[in-house]
């Protein structure tokens, strides 16, 4: 039976890896919109009020005082959630989801257990154990990596040393912040901890990379960047680059490969995060109503 | 009079030299060993109750298991009434990413006309010899193919088959990585409190480890 409008926009939950997509940017007015606006009605309510020297609006600035008002009064989702939306709704019709895939994420998930065991060795967690399980409520689902003594933990695989955010203080992608905001809300954290994590590259990951390279020295080079521990460097040589006379390696002892940024959930951001999935579930039901489904 | 003690054997999943591999070894023959879809089986028109996988079925299977395969004719000749073809068919090892093979034998007779002796080769049909070379090809891939596995039809005509048992010994050997995990953890900690904390995730794999660090900590 076909389902209604109602009932497909209401399924729709903010995926917590994409919540960025739906919380960036303004809904309603910017500040500098809101500015000009209290100019306008300032200048009316003077020139009503017979303010010397006060001057009514130019036609020109009674259309944008228009459009500000309107602006105000109907306030709507912005265009890259508007975006994610259309994708939801065509993934959801046509039951049809893009895999991401691609070198890193391929990484990441060949690289996702050791991750965790560095975790808990420089952490000094104890046991973890990867959570296996989907959560969901009415307006976000996911799947976080681990839920450990009420801290919530990302852990990031970063492709190489080059893009390791050894030296920043700061978390380096907001899109990750944002994600642990949205796995507290279904997993209730004191903490959230995003922890990225810098780990060999397996040696057949290591082999698909220098394949075409068949110089022993380029290999060498190629090795420095995805390699850190001296017994998988020693292994990687041994078997693609035996030939090469470079002797540069350094090994990067497991406390430099992490890097982590612990904060504290942000219940104003979960609110955002719960009314934008309700404005995204209106928007869509609107997208569903102009294709023609049945309303409820 | 010496006493010949009786050496402490190793289990042959001890002996595997990358026990990881063979375990995943062990998976795909758990795949390949699998009975094809019964719809596929078709019995033969001619043979009572010979059963076979047809030419179609089995390219497709190689296409979708093992996405890269081609066919190599080793050679082809006659014998007796009809011609045979052996091949090599190559594929690449899903695990390993090597391409491998396995050899194949095809034979089959030539057509001649109705009526007359199958080895009457002065009534042999107008191209027979162009319709039994592909056919033999067709046999050999076939039989090249049910080398693989079960799926590929290999024990379609057989009795008394032993189905294919995975090595539960071999998966309980392989570390998983978690038991590498907990290897570091017990490795890393240096009071019998640490040590206390882990014990509640000591496999059985693992255990000599714990009880070892155990042990050593407790000496000091």
């Amino acid at each position: 039976m076909e389902r209604t409008a109602r009932q497909i926009a209401d399924s729709f939950k903010i995926r917590a890896s994409a919540t960025i997509e739906i919380c960036a940017g303004e809904i309603g007015l910017t500040d500098k919109q809101k500015e000009t606006l209290d100019i306008y009605n300032k200048r009316i309510s003077d020139f009503a009020n017979g303010v010397p020297k006060a001057k009514d609006l130019t036609d020109k600035q009674k259309l944008d005082m228009f459009t500000l008002v309107y602006k105000r009064d109907n306030p709507e989702l912005p265009e890259g959630a508007k975006t994610h939306c259309k994708k939801w709704l065509k993934d959801y019709l046509y039951k049809r989801r893009e895999d991401l895939k691609n070198k890193y994420v391929a990484k990441g998930n060949e690289s996702e257990e050791d991750g965790f065991t560095l975790m808990a060795l420089q952490l000094n967690l104890g046991m973890v154990y990867k959570n296996t399980e989907r959560r969901k409520n009415d307006f976000v689902e996911g799947e976080c990596d681990l839920h450990h003594n009420r801290v919530t933990y990302d852990n990031k695989c970063s492709w190489s040393l080059d893009t390791f955010p050894m030296f920043e203080f700061d978390i380096p992608n907001d899109r990750y912040w944002w994600q642990l905001q949205s796995y507290d809300i279904l997993w209730p954290s004191d903490e959230l901890c995003l922890c990225y994590t810098l780990i060999d590259a397996s040696i057949e990951t290591f082999e698909k990379f220098v394949k075409w390279e068949p110089l022993h020295d380029a290999r060498y080079k190629i090795a420095n960047n995805m390699i850190f521990s001296k017994a998988q460097f020693d292994k990687a040589k041994d078997l693609f680059f035996n030939t090469s006379t470079k002797d540069s390696f350094i090994e990067i002892p497991e406390s430099d490969r992490i890097k982590s940024f612990t904060f504290k959930p942000d219940k104003k951001a979960q609110a955002l995060i719960e009314k934008r999935a309700h404005m995204c579930k209106d928007y869509i039901y609107e997208l569903l109503i102009k294709m023609g489904y049945p309303q409820a | 009079m010496e006493i010949a003690l009786k050496p402490e054997m190793p289990t042959i999943q001890e002996l595997y030299s990358n026990p990881g591999l063979a375990l995943k070894e062990d998976q795909l023959s758990h795949y390949l060993n699998q009975q094809p879809p019964a719809s596929w089986v078709k019995v033969h028109p001619y043979i009572n109750g010979y059963k076979y996988l047809p030419i179609e079925k089995i390219e497709y299977l190689l296409k979708k298991l093992f996405k890269k395969f081609r066919i190599e004719i080793l050679r082809e000749g006659t014998a007796f009434n009809g011609v045979y073809v052996v091949i090599r068919l190559w594929y690449r090892d899903l695990l390993t990413g090597e391409m491998d093979f396995h050899d194949g034998i095809g034979a089959i007779q030539l057509q001649t006309a109705k009526g007359t002796s199958p080895a009457d080769l002065a009534n042999i049909n107008n191209g027979a010899l162009s319709m039994a070379f592909p056919l033999a090809e067709t046999i050999a891939i076939k039989d090249a193919a049910d080398k693989l596995g079960d799926i590929f039809g290999a024990n379609l005509n057989r009795k008394d088959v032993l189905a294919f048992q995975m090595d539960t010994k071999l998966a309980e050997m392989v570390r998983t990585k978690e038991e590498d995990r907990m290897v570091r953890l017990i490795d890393n900690a240096d009071t019998l409190d640490a040590m206390s904390g882990l014990k509640d995730h000591v496999t059985e794999n693992i255990k000599h480890f714990y009880e070892e660090k155990w042990n050593e900590l407790q000496g000091k």
